[in-house]
């Protein structure tokens, strides 16, 4: 089917819209023109037969009158010649005279019609014919007169006929006028003929009145001629009736008809009766004669009536049928015109559409692409608007989306013609060449590229690369990609380029650094290895395959295919391996035995990591390979050396043990059977032995300290001395001393005096070596005394600035802020000089060597007391004046804490108040050492971590008031831990001072540093910078409303030994008076006191609004009542009961109290 | 007259301060290791034992222990002798049970002392 149209497509597609609506109208009018005019031609047909039958009907009109006019002249001619009496001529010559005048009108309607009718011949025929008898008609023989009357008539008939038959009258298509023309053409002719001869007939047969048979069968058949046209004028006027369409032909005709009828019948029968029948004519010839014109007359009303009715209806069909052509013409000129209307109207929206279209398509192409076709179609090329309205959408976002990548593409695009000129030119082309569009738009391509690369025919390619060329001149690589495009018969090139110079320098980057990580490899002493999760090599260098004993790379990844089997010596420390790098992703320092080439086992430590791709998955293990056989001997060899060091140090510990178990024993027996035996002589009276014996005792004595003295300075130095802590009395620990020292002291007349408060407590340290101290110290001092004063003070409290003497002996050990109990031993003896009392604690050295002869012992006593107090926190200090005597005094906590292992954090462990803490974090521990010094001086409680991570969490936990911090150290370094601490709320206000070597003083400040000191450190700096964050003093005041001068003055010390300011009143309304001169931090308050009491003290303090925050502590002797309390209550923080802490721990409470109250009133006014 | 028992296994301490003891009027029996003593304190039930702590076989420590632990002798006091430079000796002796302790070479009148006080605690003459 579709093929069957394929033509007509074809057709169409190559025909312009108007010549489509031409070529359409042309094939639909002209067979329309044609149908119209054959219809015209058939209804101008229609119409030249009934003008033709008009014409024809015209023509019969005189030859009617003819018809009437000549048997009246044959009759009258019978009737001249023939009668008796003959009639006038006149009458004759009269119907001459209308018979000419019949021809007149026939030669009138002759000239007019004859050609039409094709008449001529036979007028001419019938005018010569009457031209025959005319003139001659009463000059004739009756016989010939009638002969050519008959003549006549037969022409006229005969004219008749033609005229009926080239009129096409006798063709008549309809039934009423066919009837009419029959009646007209051939009936009433037929009757007037058959009447006439009839009555030409009868004529002589009445003037005879006889009939003879002849005549009468003659008559007969006349008569029934004239009867049976008669019928067939009935015949026809009953059809012509019946259809006649306007049906006005019966009442028009009827009247006529019916007097035919009637006269013909009347006729008729007065001639069968009178004439056929009768024998005897008794007919008047001139009744006859009426008769017989009474038949004529009605024929020819008949006739001519029917004549004006054929006439009528001939026009009226003639009209009709030039209506009908009217009517076809307007039709079709109206249907044409309505064609060419619509089809005009088809062509202008078609037209109207695609010229939209066009429109709109041009101005898409010219770039606007805003338009769209806004059409009110509902038909197909509605569709179309609305197709290419989505085109044109799709077109606007192909575009946008086109421009957008044109304009962000990181690649140069560009638009070259045919002929190398660049049409088109992106912002990538722009930044990367230093063109703008506007320079390069129309003009030639190749300034942009270097001459080598200007002339080389340009085809479609891609990733090609060449060199390019900027504005300013800079060549630069650059790949490019070529492709093309045909538009409108004009090849088009895109070119897509590249500045790969950064790729290049990426690539050239990477390849040197492949070439030094390859000559790294190549060249590395350590192995280098890559191996699959499954165990095989991915690849080895040199040296592994070296290590590994093999002569080629080659070679050794051909023979070791299995890591786990060939290669380890305990089969499972490949799954080791993988299992640490699953547990951590490297392995460091993975120590095995390995199988070599050649079968021997050698030690290697491999260092590895496992690399993954980015999803995670295992990719290779990569790592390298260091030979440590001869490590693992020498570290074999330490470990051996190590274990018999240990060996030879248990057996020296032994050895110790055994010494002063081997030793003693002998030399108690010494010491033990010289003294029994002294005690025997005496009792056996033989005192002559007893010197000697003495002697012998003391010396074993001696020699048995001397012993000691090094067993223990031995233990001591190789730190096998270990500490055993014990709380013990002091007072009693005193006694023991004084006993056992006192008969050494005796010895050389020297006194002992102690001075030791009863009630001085207790304190926690080795009581051993304490005891042992003491003893060095009083038994030194008994030595070098004669006869003199030794003295023993034992006091308890913080330092004092008395002992922190100036004689060059470190005293970092000790801390301003913690409780000592000191030990002074005091003697008048020689003394010693300064150079003496430099070397003076030194091990194996005596003041000089003559003393050891002159004194004795090892000179190890004063060494072995210093290290037993420095050990528990302590130290010894010595002042002497050379022949003045000396002083020594040993200062020790009150209580000894455990030494802590090395390089561990330093918890807060100081319960004693200061004026603040300072959190050192700094990995090198001298640095706490060295600050300790200035911090103390300070008045500063220090704590220390070693690492950020712990320095950290210390500062959460403690919360100092200053952190020195490092930069420097391993782990989290100083940066990091100043942002953390920067970064908690909670921390961020500690002041940070960075103390560092390096210097970088901006960036400490940047992140928060509140000051930063550089490497070594500078006391004195670092004392003002502290000073600049220490409390201020002053404002930190603690009034003590106390009566008891003693109390209140050692609270004084105490509190301002803290670094706080003390004011003092002595009661209550002092107090008061004080408190309006300056608002205290704190008011410690006695209870019992003259004149104002703590109680009303209270109650006055709380009247002013001010003074009512004011924290108050009680410190009474007096027991508080429950009455008391409710007094107080609300009113004071705490009651220290005075009665229930000793001195020095209602001072420390009181200072804990003072710390906590201005801290917290510090930070309610901050 | 108040029976001490001397655990020491050196000869010379043993005779010497036996023969001193028992010059100052006390009864002295002897055991020479650990294991004796405490074979012995079960047998004499001596009113206080002097034990050297550094003995062969049984140590004084191990001893005094089973001595301590015995309820037949728990009771009895115990001076633990040690030597002077081993400064710990004297809490394992205390802890052991010890109820006293004192240096060697013996200090013969501290020693008394230190006798008669337990002795007196006991109620022992």
């Amino acid at each position: 089917m579709k093929k069957l149209f394929n033509p007509a497509v074809a057709l169409m597609n190559r025909l312009k819209y108007p010549q489509k609506f031409i070529l359409i109208s042309v094939i639909f009018i002209v067979p329309l023109a044609l149908a119209m005019t054959f219809l015209l031609v058939i209804i101008n047909d229609g119409k030249e037969i009934a003008q033709k039958e008009i014409y024809g009907n015209r023509y019969l009109r005189p030859l009617r009158q003819l018809m009437e006019h000549v048997p009246q002249s044959k009759l009258l001619v019978n009737d001249y010649l023939g009668l008796d009496k003959p009639i006038p001529a006149v009458a004759l010559l009269s119907k001459q005279a209308e018979i000419d005048q019949d021809f007149k009108d026939l030669e009138a309607v002759e000239r007019e019609l004859g050609d039409v009718l094709q008449t001529t011949s036979k007028y001419q025929e019938l005018k010569s014919s009457w031209k025959n008898l005319r003139g001659k008609q009463l000059t004739l023989q009756k016989a010939a007169s009638v002969d050519l009357h008959d003549k006549l008539l037969a022409n006229v008939r005969g004219l008749i006929s033609l005229v009926g038959d080239t009129s096409t009258l006798i063709l008549d298509p309809n039934l009423d006028t066919y009837y009419m023309m029959d009646l007209t053409l051939l009936k009433a002719p037929e009757s007037q003929d058959l009447v006439a001869q009839l009555g030409f007939v009868t004529d002589d047969l009445l003037a005879r009145r006889f009939v003879n048979p002849q005549e009468r069968a003659q008559l007969i058949i006349l008569s029934g001629l004239v009867k049976s046209n008669l019928d067939e004028i009935e015949k026809g006027k009953r059809v012509a009736f019946s259809r006649n369409p306007m049906g006005n032909l019966k009442p028009r005709l009827d009247p006529y008809y019916l007097e035919v009828q009637l006269s013909t019948q009347q006729f008729l029968e007065t001639l069968d009766k009178g004439v056929a029948n009768a024998f005897v004519i008794n007919l008047k010839p001139i009744e006859f004669r009426l008769l017989i014109q009474k038949v004529l007359n009605a024929n020819f009303a008949l006739w001519d009536r029917a004549i004006v009715e054929l006439d009528s209806l001939l026009q009226a069909r003639a009209d009709s049928f030039s209506q009908q052509q009217a009517l076809v013409i307007i039709c079709s000129f109206l249907a044409l015109l309505v064609v060419i209307y619509l089809l005009i109207g088809f062509y202008r929206a078609v037209m109207r559409t695609v010229s939209s279209l066009d429109e709109a398509s041009r101005r898409m192409v010219s770039g606007d692409l805003t338009g769209t076709v806004n059409l009110d179609n509902r038909d197909e090329l509605g569709l179309v608007a609305q197709s290419f309205n989505s085109v044109a959408t799709a077109l606007v976002a192909a575009s946008s989306y086109r421009q957008a990548v044109l304009d962000n593409a990181v690649d140069a695009i560009l638009t070259i013609d045919g002929r190398g000129k660049v049409r088109s030119f992106n912002p990538a082309a722009e930044r990367i060449f230093g063109y703008s569009a506007a320079e390069m738009i129309g003009h030639s391509y190749v300034r942009l590229v270097t001459e080598p690369y200007r002339d080389q025919a340009s085809g479609v390619e891609s990733g090609i690369e060449i060199e390019g060329q900027s504005k300013n001149g800079t060549v630069f690589p650059m790949e490019i990609a070529v492709g093309q495009m045909d538009l409108q018969q004009e090849r088009m090139f895109i070119v897509m380029a590249r500045d790969i110079s950064n790729r290049k320098k990426a690539q050239e980057a990477l390849r040197q650094a492949e070439e030094k990580y390859r000559a790294i490899f190549e060249n590395a002493l350590e192995g280098i290895f890559q191996t699959s999760p499954e165990g095989h090599y991915l690849s080895v260098n040199p040296a592994l395959v070296r290590i590994y004993g093999y002569s080629s790379t080659e070679e050794m990844l051909f023979n070791l295919r299995d890591i786990e089997r060939q290669l380890y010596v305990d089969p499972n420390r490949r799954a080791d391996f993988i299992q640490l790098m699953a547990e951590s992703e490297s392995v460091q320092e993975f120590e095995s035995e390995i199988y070599c080439k050649n079968g021997t086992i050698i030690w290697i430590s491999e260092n590895a990591h496992a690399v993954r791709d980015e999803q995670g998955k295992l990719l290779y293990y990569e790592g390298t390979v260091e030979d440590i056989t001869e490590r693992k001997r020498t570290e074999a060899e330490l470990q051996r050396a190590k274990e018999e060091a240990e060996v030879a140090n248990r057996a020296k510990s032994a050895f110790l043990a055994s010494m002063s178990h081997e030793l003693r024993t002998p030399l108690n027996a010494i010491i033990g059977y010289s003294e029994m035996l002294q005690e025997e002589a005496i009792d056996l009276g033989q005192e002559e032995f007893v010197p000697d014996l003495t002697k012998i005792h003391s010396a074993g004595k001696h020699l048995l300290s001397l012993i000691n003295d090094v067993l223990d300075i031995s233990k001591i130095e190789a730190g096998k001395m270990d500490l055993y802590l014990e709380n013990f009395e002091i007072a009693t620990m005193i006694q023991e001393v004084v006993t056992t020292i006192r008969p050494l002291v005796q010895k050389k007349n020297n006194r002992l005096e102690v001075y030791c408060d009863e009630n001085i407590g207790l304190m926690r340290a080795d009581i051993t070596k304490v005891r042992q101290s003491l003893f060095n110290l009083l038994s030194n001092a008994s030595k070098f005394t004669e006869e003199g004063v030794i003295r023993l003070d034992v006091a308890r409290g913080p330092l004092s600035k008395g002992q922190a003497g100036p004689e060059g002996i470190v005293r970092d050990a000790l801390n301003s802020s913690v409780e000592y109990i000191s030990f002074r031993v005091t003697d008048n003896g020689i003394g010693m000089t300064p150079e003496q009392l430099g070397k003076l604690f030194q091990a194996f050295t005596q003041a000089d060597s003559s003393t050891t002869r002159k004194y004795g012992g090892t000179g190890l006593g004063l060494a072995i007391t210093r290290r037993f107090c420095l050990m528990m926190g302590g130290d010894v200090l010595a002042e002497s004046e050379y022949e003045k005597g000396s002083t020594f005094t040993v200062l020790l906590p009150s209580s000894v804490v455990e030494p802590r292992p090395a390089l561990s954090i330093q918890p807060a462990t100081n319960e004693q108040a200061t004026i603040g803490t300072i959190l050192v974090i700094d990995d090198d521990p001298s640095v706490r050492d060295l600050l300790k010094h200035t911090m103390s001086k300070e008045g500063f409680r220090l704590e220390s971590a070693l690492n950020g991570s712990a320095g950290l969490q210390l500062a959460k936990q403690l919360h100092p008031d200053i952190i020195i911090l490092d930069l420097l150290m391993p782990g989290i370094d100083g940066w990091s831990v100043l942002t953390s601490l920067k970064a908690d709320p909670d921390l961020a206000d500690i002041p940070v001072i960075i103390l560092s070597v390096v210097e970088d003083r901006s960036m400490g400040f940047a992140v928060g540093a509140s000051d930063y000191l550089t490497k070594p450190i500078d006391h004195d700096r670092l004392s003002a910078v502290l000073q600049k964050y220490r409390r201020d003093q002053n404002t930190h005041t603690v009034l003590v409303v106390e009566d008891d001068l003693l109390t209140r003055q050692m609270m004084r010390r105490g509190l301002e030994k803290e670094g706080w300011s003390v004011a003092e009143a002595a009661n209550g309304r002092l107090g008061l008076e004080q408190i309006s001169q300056r608002l205290p931090e704190l008011i410690l308050l006695d209870l019992m006191m003259a004149e104002m009491d703590g109680f009303e003290f209270v109650t006055e303090l709380y009247k002013h609004e001010a003074w009512r925050s004011i924290p108050i502590v009680v410190v009474t002797a007096k027991d508080i009542t429950a009455e008391d309390r409710l007094r107080l209550q609300g009113h004071v923080e705490r009651i220290l009961q005075k009665g229930s802490y000793t001195r020095s721990e209602l001072l420390s409470e009181v200072r804990k109290l003072v710390m906590a109250y201005v801290r917290q009133g510090s930070i309610v006014k901050a | 007259m108040a029976k001490i028992l001397l655990v020491e296994d050196n000869e010379m301490n043993r005779d010497m301060l036996s023969r001193r003891l028992e010059r100052k009027g006390y009864q002295v029996i002897l055991a020479l290791d650990g294991e004796e003593g405490v074979t012995m304190a079960q047998s004499e039930v001596p009113d206080l034992i002097l034990m050297d702590m550094s003995l062969p076989m049984m140590d004084g420590w191990e001893a005094t222990k089973l001595i301590k632990a015995a309820p037949a002798t728990s009771q009895i006091p115990v001076i633990a002798l040690t030597a002077h430079a081993m400064s710990g000796d004297r809490e394992k002796a205390i802890e052991a049970g010890c109820d006293d302790y004192d240096t060697k070479p013996v200090e013969l009148a501290r020693l008394l002392e230190k006798i008669q006080a337990l002795l007196a605690k006991r109620g022992v003459a």
